[in-house]
């Protein structure tokens, strides 16, 4: 998945000298990821890990020449981390906080996009690329390397899945968690366009969840450019309507973002439907094995 | 008592949309779901950019599709109405109807949306709110202190989950076999007391049996495992419980529910035809 993060990406941590920020910079250096620097506003000079702390994005990439981002900031700090970050010269950011303001992520998501930069986020659980580095949360146990492209708004969703198509000895290209939305800087869309484009990928497996438009948005440019399989799972089928359940983004309006318009879109594109991790076990290595 | 020569819509909106949205109509005074649904050619949308707000082009294209002229009053009213927007951090500012009467603006009935995520930027304002409760109409709606979603159903099996996506798919998965008695999710902080406040949310319906279903990576399972079992030591309800646990300290986890005499399993499948049995009345 080397479009997005590789071994030879050089990664930035922001926060990095706070309890989230060290814990997920020793995570992340266990699982393979080349992490050059770190800021901290006033701690530049320290060590974490390993790695040495600047002051701001800007020292780090003078120093350092980074051009992968993650930031452990909390929700007020997030956007000018975000900007700062791309500023600096981030081209892929990933932004685990949660909880920012609607207005906040409007305005991180339409910088990040002025500015020609990837953000992944908010609120997501980031990239993982088995066997090879993550530029995020996702726990290790639960991936192995292979061939198929998973991508999840729920975190939890994607080590489920992992877990399952591992235990059956399927193995993953990359698994990218996108977040819960209500607004995505990295959408379904985009990301089953960057597991086309990859080599390493021959299935992609996308997640959906009840709410909004971000399905459909996916299987209208499935159906148009896709050339691999795609298999999708979408959760929330029972869901009752005008609840929220757990993700911001989670919530049927009338008639908009049912599962019913979803599974109708992506089956329009080809995309084949399971409805659980079992039968997807199934379907995956059978189109593997074509 | 104002009769406006007419009465129109406006409103800008963060809610559902990807960019703040303003949605405007020369049929205002009425529900704008149904206008949009029976004349969705009256409905004007436009998306504004998050940072610059309304552009001068913008503002043109909205006079005249509310019959309106582009003049100083009009420009003010559109610069107060976008400040009140972005200022206050609101999901929704609406104003229906907005009357025009002999070129002035007046807001008859208007609606505000705060986001409450927001909230500690506009501390100021929402103090301010909260005094005048009882004035103006202001709701805030109820929180616990945790980031815990709990909805209630109708069913009878109690589902607690540390992801809302595998709590979804979990959903599903009983729904096939049972009924669900509640959607419980423990939110972004997991913790002992997290999870036994989510028993105690989950037990208060009374449920024929509980599912919890735990995978998160940062979510330490001994600590599930200790506020599971501290709230049955102090609750002996007798409902049957399964637990699929799995992930970080999950040797730990299982041990302290083994040692409680609690079944746990590591296979989701299972763990969900376990519960949607244990609710039927079935070992």
């Amino acid at each position: 998945m080397a479009i997005l993060i590789s071994k030879d990406s050089r990664v930035m941590v922001q926060g990095i000298t706070g309890k989230s920020g060290a814990l997920q910079t020793q995570m992340m250096l266990e699982a393979g990821t080349n992490i050059v620097a770190g800021v901290t506003p006033g701690k530049g000079g320290q060590v974490v890990h390993g790695v040495p702390v600047f002051h701001s994005a800007r020292e780090a990439q003078t120093a350092t020449g980074f051009d992968t981002a993650i930031c452990f900031v909390p929700p007020r700090a997030a956007k000018d981390s975000v900007m700062e970050t791309i500023d600096a010269g981030a081209r892929l950011v990933v932004l685990p906080t949660e909880e920012m303001s609607v207005l906040d992520t409007m305005q991180t998501v339409a910088y990040a996009k002025l500015r020609g930069a990837a953000l992944v986020g908010p609120g997501c659980s980031g990239i993982i690329v088995p066997g090879v580095c993550k530029v995020g949360s996702h726990p290790v146990r639960f991936f192995r390397e292979g061939h198929v492209g998973v991508v999840s708004k729920s975190g939890a969703l994607s080590y489920e899945v992992g877990k399952t198509l591992s235990e059956a000895g399927i193995g993953q290209s990359a698994v990218i968690g996108l977040g819960g939305g209500p607004i995505w800087g990295f959408t379904q869309r985009d990301a089953v366009e960057a597991y086309q484009e990859d080599p390493d990928t021959k299935v992609i497996v996308l997640l959906g969840e009840i709410g909004g438009g971000s399905e459909e948005e996916a299987a209208a440019w499935i159906g148009q450019h896709c050339k691999k399989p795609v298999v999708s799972l979408i959760v929330g089928q029972h869901a009752p309507v005008g609840k929220n359940l757990g993700h911001a983004g989670a919530i049927i309006h009338g008639n908009t973002g049912t599962a019913a318009t979803k599974i109708r879109a992506l089956t329009d594109a080809g995309v084949i439907m399971v409805n659980s991790p079992g039968e997807m076990i199934s379907v995956v290595r059978s189109l593997l094995e074509q | 008592m104002v009769s406006p020569d007419r009465e129109l819509y406006i409103s800008i909106t963060a809610q559902g949309v990807r960019a703040p949205t303003l949605i405007a109509s020369a049929m205002g005074g009425m529900e704008i779901e149904a206008v949009a649904a029976e004349h969705p050619e009256e409905i004007l949308r436009m998306e504004l950019d998050p940072f610059i707000g309304i552009k001068d082009y913008q503002r043109r294209e909205l006079a005249r599709k509310l019959g309106l002229r582009n003049d100083a009053r009009f420009e003010s009213f559109i610069t107060r109405l976008q400040k009140l927007f972005f200022d206050c951090g609101a999901q929704l500012v609406e104003i229906n109807p907005l009357g025009a009467l002999e070129g002035e603006l007046i807001a008859m009935d208007a609606k505000v949306v705060l986001d409450g995520r927001a909230r500690s930027a506009h501390e100021e304002l929402f103090a301010w709110l909260e005094a005048r409760r009882g004035d103006i109409g202001f709701e805030t709606a109820e929180s616990d202190g945790t980031t815990i979603t709990f909805v209630p159903l109708d069913g009878e099996i109690g589902l607690i989950s540390d992801g809302a996506g595998t709590g979804m798919l979990t959903l599903d998965l009983l729904s096939y076999g049972g009924t669900v008695a509640s959607f419980c999710e423990l939110g972004g902080t997991t913790n002992a007391d997290v999870m036994y406040k989510a028993m105690e949310y989950t037990c208060q319906k009374l449920p024929k049996s509980i599912l919890i279903v735990l995978i998160g990576g940062f979510n330490r399972m001994d600590d599930m495992a200790n506020g599971i079992t501290r709230y049955l030591r102090e609750h002996p309800l007798g409902i049957p419980l399964v637990t699929r646990m799995c992930g970080t300290m999950e040797e730990e986890g299982l041990r302290i529910m083994r040692d409680a005499g609690l079944y746990t399993c590591s296979n989701l499948m299972e763990a969900v035809e376990k519960a949607a049995a244990s609710a039927k009345g079935e070992r």
